[in-house]
C-alpha cells in the first residue's frame, strides 16, 4: 500500500478557484467556490481510474475518473462566499455542476456530492 | 337496421375513444403518483436520522477514549462538532416541516438542541475541553440516548405508515386502471364484434347483388333469346304467308282483268286491294322480323346520293300533290354525291320518311335535305334531313316514336293507316347501318327526321350506272307501252284504250319517274306516250334525258300527248327527240295512228294535219268573254264521249267519271292557289292541265272554261271568277257523266 499524502487547507485554498452556481436539495440555489477536483488530484500526482472519498463520520463515495473528468466537480471551500464551517458541511464539500447536467439531478448522483471529507483514495 | 348498426357502431367507437382517455388519464396519475412516491420518499430521511444517531453513538465513544486515554480529547471535539453538523440537517427548514407537530421530533430536537446549546457554552469557557468538560459531556450523553431513540422509532413508524398509504393508492390506482383497460378491452371486443357483423353483412348484401345480377342477367338472356326466337317465327310466319299471298293477289289480278260483270268485279277489285293492304303489313313484319333476329344481310354498292333522292322523290310526288304538298329536295354544298354503301336499305329510310311525310301534311310543303360529313378518310356520315308543315307528334309520344306498333294514337291508325312498323325498321335500320335516327316536332307545325347512315366514300368519277339490256324493239304484236302523265283520268284513259289494243302498259306520274322507268326497263319500252306539262320534270326535258341514255334505251320510241295546239309546238317536240305528237283530247283514232306510224318506223306525222280528224275542238272563245258566255258552251262533248264508250269498257268509264269530280277540284284549287300566289306562269300552267284533262273525258264546258283561264292567266280577277264557274260545273258535268254511263249508245 503506498504511502498516504497528506493536503494542507492552505494548498487547496492555493490552487485557482472554480465557481459553480447550482441549486441542491440541501441549500436550494447557492454558488460554491473551491479549486477543481482533477487539480487537487494532480497535486497528489496520483494516477488511477477510480477514486474514494471518505468524509469524518466514514461516509464514503466512490466515483469514476471518466466521471470526474466528464463533470467536472469542485472541492467547494466557500458558499456564498462564507467558508464552510464543519457544522454546515465543511471543510470540504465535493459539488457537482447540477444545473448544467440534467442527468447529475438524481439520488445518485445528489449521494455523490459528499461533504465533510477527510480522505482520498486514488484506485488504479 | 343498417342505420341502427351504423350509430352502434359510432357509439361503441366513441366509449372505446373515452375509455382510452380514461386510462390515459390514470396511467398518467399513476405515472406522476409513483414519481411522487419515489421522490417524496423518506428512506432519504431515515438515513440522516440514523447517522444522526450513529454520531451520538461516535460522540458518546470519542468522550469515553478521551476519558480513558485512548481517544485524544481532540479527536472528541472533532466529533462534537460532526454531532452537530448532522443535529443541524435534521433541523433544518426541510425536516422540521415534515415533521413539526410530531411529538418524537419535537422533543428530540429539543433535547438535543439544549446539550447542544449547553455543551457549546461549556466550550467557550474551556475549549481546549479538559477532563471536567469530558465528564461532565460524558454523564449527559445516556440521557440523550431516550430522544434519540424515540425519534428513530418514530420516524421509523412514520415511514412504515407513509408507504402503507402510498402503497393503497397505487393499489386503488391499478385497480382503477385494470378495470379501464378491462372495459376499454370489452368495448374493443364489442366494436370490432360489431364491425365484423357489419362486414360479414356488406359481404353477404354483395353476394346477393351479385347473384340478383346474375340472375337477372339470366332472366334478361332468356328474355332476349325468347324475343330473337319469336321474331325469328314472326320472319319465317310472314315469309310463309307472302309466297300464298301472292298466289291470292296473282289470281285476283286475273280476276280483275277479265271480264266480269260490274259486281264480282268490284268485289274483286275490293279483295284485290285488302290483299295489298296485307301484303305490305306481312312485309313491315317480316322486315322488322328480319331486323331483330339480326338476319338482315347488308348490300355495299356505288351510289349517286342523287339517286335514292331522284327516286324517293318521283315516286312520292303524286301522292304529294294529290295532298296539295310541295315535295323537294335539296343536297347541301360540299356534300360528297359519290356514296358507297346500302343505297336500297337508305331508299326503304328514306321513301318511309316521305312518305309519313305526304301522309300526314295537307297543302304543305315536305323537304328533304341531304348533307354529308367525313369524319375520317373512309368513312362519310350521311345526314337525311326530312321535315314537313304536317300535323306534328305530341311531344309525349316522340320518345315511342321508334317503337314497334306504335302510332301518335289509335285514331292515326284508323285515319292514315299503316302498320305502326315503319319507324320501327328505319331505327334498325340505321341501327344496322351504323347511324341513328330521331326526330323533332311540334303539335300542328311540322315534324323533322333526322337520319344518319354511315357510309364509304365512292369512286371520285363516279357515273350512274344503268344496266344495258339486250332486248330489241319489237316491230310487230302487242307493244310495251309507258303512259307517263300526271293527271290519273288521262293515265286510265289511256291505259283503256291501250289495254284494248291487248299492248302492255305501265304508267308513270311525270318526266323524271319516266326517265327512271325507261332506263330500268328490261327489256325496253316500245313506246313512250309522254305528257309535256307535268310537275317534277315535264316532258320535253324527259325526252332529252331518254335520249341521253345508253343504246338501245336513248333510242325508245316516243310520242307528245299534248293540248299544246300551238304553233311551232311540233318543231320542238321533235327538236327534243320526240317521234310523234298527238293532241288532247285525245282521239282513238288518231293515237292508234301515230302509234302504227311510229311502230313502223314510218316518217313522223305530217304537222299540218294536227286536229286532222274527229269532232272539232271547242271553238276558241272570244278575247275575255263574260262569264256566262259559257253557257253556251254545253256541258260535254258527245262526240267524244261516243269515241270513249267506243273505245273503253263499262268499267274503265265508271273509274274516269268517278276520278273525274276530285279531279276537277284539285285543279280548280291549283288555280286559286296559283292567283293568291299572283304567278301568272303557275295559273296558266294548271289552266292548262285542267283543260287537256276535261277535254279527255269529254267535259266541254269546263275546258273550255279552262282556256279561257290559259287566255287570261295575267288577270287574275278574271281568272279568279273563271275558276269560280268552274266549280259550278262540276256538279253538273259529273251528274251528266253519270247518265252517259247509263244511257250507253246503242250500237
Amino acid at each position: 500500500m503506498p504511502k498516504p499524502a497528506l493536503i494542507e487547507s492552505e494548498q487547496l485554498e492555493s490552487l485557482p478557484a472554480r465557481e459553480i452556481s447550482t441549486a441542491t436539495p440541501w441549500t436550494g440555489r447557492a454558488s460554491f467556490s473551491g479549486p477543481l477536483f482533477t487539480e487537487v488530484l494532480a497535486q497528489l500526482k496520483a494516477k488511477g481510474t477510480k477514486v474514494s472519498l471518505v468524509a469524518i463520520d466514514d461516509y464514503k463515495v466512490d466515483l469514476s475518473m471518466a466521471d470526474i473528468e466528464r463533470y467536472q466537480p469542485i472541492l467547494a471551500l466557500k458558499m456564498n462566499g462564507e467558508r464552510l464551517p464543519p457544522r454546515g458541511r465543511g471543510p470540504f464539500w465535493l459539488m457537482f455542476p447540477f444545473d448544467d447536467h440534467p442527468e447529475l439531478q438524481n439520488d445518485a448522483w445528489y449521494f455523490r456530492a459528499i461533504w465533510q471529507i477527510d480522505r482520498i483514495r486514488i484506485e488504479p | 337496421m343498417k342505420r341502427g348498426l351504423r350509430s352502434a357502431l359510432a357509439g361503441i367507437g366513441l366509449a372505446v375513444i373515452a375509455s382510452f382517455s380514461i386510462v390515459g388519464g390514470l396511467q398518467y396519475l399513476l405515472s406522476s403518483k409513483t414519481t411522487t412516491v419515489l421522490a417524496g420518499g423518506r428512506d432519504n430521511q431515515a438515513w440522516t436520522f440514523y447517522q444522526l444517531s450513529g454520531e451520538h453513538q461516535r460522540l458518546h465513544v470519542a468522550l469515553l477514549e478521551a476519558v480513558t486515554g485512548t481517544g485524544t480529547p481532540n479527536a472528541a471535539l472533532r466529533r462534537y462538532e460532526v454531532f452537530v453538523s448532522r443535529l443541524n440537517i435534521v433541523n433544518d427548514g426541510a425536516y422540521r416541516a415534515m415533521f413539526k407537530d410530531q411529538p418524537f421530533y419535537e422533543n428530540a430536537m429539543a433535547e438535543l438542541g439544549r446539550f447542544v446549546s449547553e455543551t457549546d457554552r461549556l466550550l467557550e469557557r474551556s475549549p481546549a475541553l479538559n477532563s471536567e468538560v469530558l465528564t461532565e459531556l460524558l454523564h449527559r450523553m445516556p440521557a440523550l440516548r431516550e430522544p434519540v431513540q424515540a425519534m428513530l422509532l418514530g420516524i421509523n413508524a412514520e415511514i412504515a405508515g407513509d408507504a402503507a398509504k402510498r402503497w393503497a393508492e397505487i393499489n386503488e390506482m391499478q385497480r382503477l386502471t385494470t378495470l379501464a383497460t378491462v372495459i376499454q378491452a370489452a368495448l374493443s371486443l364489442i366494436f370490432a364484434g360489431l364491425a365484423a357483423w357489419y362486414i360479414a353483412q356488406s359481404i353477404r348484401s354483395r353476394r346477393k347483388l351479385l347473384q340478383l345480377t346474375e340472375t337477372l342477367d339470366l332472366a334478361k338472356q332468356d328474355a332476349e333469346a325468347a324475343s330473337r326466337a319469336k321474331s325469328e317465327f314472326l320472319a319465317n310466319i310472314s315469309h310463309e304467308i307472302r309466297t300464298p299471298l301472292n298466289g291470292v293477289m296473282g289470281l285476283l289480278g286475273l280476276l280483275v282483268d277479265s271480264r266480269l260483270a260490274p259486281e264480282p268485279q268490284s268485289h274483286a277489285r275490293s279483295a284485290l286491294r285488302s290483299a295489298e293492304n296485307l301484303l305490305t303489313i306481312v312485309n313491315d313484319i317480316l322486315d322488322l322480323s328480319k331486323l331483330e333476329a339480326g338476319r338482315i344481310v347488308l348490300e355495299s354498292e356505288d351510289f349517286l346520293l342523287t339517286q335514292p333522292a331522284e327516286d324517293v322523290v318521283s315516286i312520292l310526288h303524286p301522292k304529294a300533290q294529290e295532298n296539295g304538298n310541295e315535295l323537294s329536295y335539296t343536297i347541301a354544298p360540299d356534300t360528297r354525291l359519290s356514296l358507297h354503301g346500302d343505297v336500297g336499305r337508305i331508299r326503304q329510310v328514306l321513301f318511309n320518311l316521305v312518305g309519313n311525310a305526304v301522309k300526314f301534311t295537307q297543302q304543305g310543303n315536305i323537304h328533304i335535305r341531304f348533307s354529308t360529313t367525313q369524319p375520317d378518310p373512309d368513312s362519310i356520315l350521311l345526314t337525311v334531313d326530312v321535315s314537313d308543315t304536317g300535323i306534328g307528334i305530341p311531344p309525349d309520344f316522340i320518345g315511342r316514336l321508334f317503337e314497334r306498333f306504335s302510332q301518335a294514337d289509335g285514331s292515326t291508325t284508323r285515319r292514315y293507316g299503316g302498320t305502326g312498323l315503319g319507324l320501327a325498321i328505319c331505327r334498325q335500320l340505321c341501327l344496322l347501318l351504323g347511324g341513328d335516327i330521331g326526330a323533332r316536332s311540334e303539335v300542328g307545325k311540322g315534324s323533322t327526321f333526322t337520319f344518319t347512315v354511315k357510309c364509304r366514300p365512292g369512286p371520285d368519277n363516279a357515273i350512274l350506272s344503268v344496266p344495258e339490256p339486250q332486248a330489241t324493239l319489237r316491230e310487230t304484236g302487242p307493244l310495251r307501252i309507258l303512259v307517263v302523265d300526271d293527271v290519273p283520268v288521262n293515265r286510265t284513259l289511256l291505259t283503256g284504250l291501250l289495254a284494248r289494243k291487248q299492248h302492255m302498259v305501265d304508267t308513270a306520274t311525270n318526266g323524271q319517274e319516266a326517265v327512271i322507268a325507261v332506263a330500268k326497263a328490261a327489256p325496253p319500252y316500245d313506246l313512250v306516250l309522254m305528257d309535256i306539262q307535268m310537275p317534277v320534270m315535264d316532258g320535253c326535258s324527259a325526252t332529252e334525258a331518254i335520249r341521253a341514255l345508253p343504246s338501245p334505251l336513248g333510242k325508245t320510241r316516243v310520242i307528245a300527248v299534248t293540248a299544246h295546239a300551238m304553233a311551232g309546238d311540233r318543231e320542238r317536240y321533235i327538236g327534243v327527240g320526240m317521234n310523234d305528237y298527238v293532241s288532247k283530247p285525245v282521239r282513238p283514232g288518231d293515237l292508234f295512228s301515230a302509234i302504227d306510224r311510229v311502230a313502223s318506223e314510218l316518217p313522223a306525222y305530217p304537222p299540218a294535219s294536227a286536229p286532222a280528224s274527229g269532232p272539232p275542238s271547242p271553238p276558241p272563245p272570244p278575247p275575255s268573254p263574260p262569264v256566262d258566255a259559257f253557257t253556251a258552251t254545253p256541258l260535254l262533248d258527245q262526240g267524244m264521249l261516243d269515241q270513249l264508250h267506243d273505245c273503253l269498257d263499262q268499267e274503265d268509264l265508271t273509274d274516269m267519271f268517278a276520278l273525274f269530280p276530285g279531279q276537277a277540284r284539285l285543279q280548280a284549287d291549283e288555280i286559286d292557289a296559283a292567283i293568291a300566289n299572283a304567278d301568272p306562269a303557275a295559273v296558266k300552267r294548271a289552266a292548262h292541265g285542267m283543260k287537256g284533262a276535261n277535254a279527255n273525258l269529254g267535259a266541254q264546258r269546263i275546258a273550255a272554261i279552262a282556256r279561257e283561264i290559259e287566255v287570261s292567266a295575267g288577270d287574275f280577277e278574271q281568272a279568279a271568277r273563271l275558276v269560280a264557274l268552274v266549280r259550278a260545273q262540276i256538279a253538273p258535268t259529273h251528274e251528266a257523266l253519270g247518265v252517259q254511263l247509263k244511257t250507253e249508245p246503242a250500237d
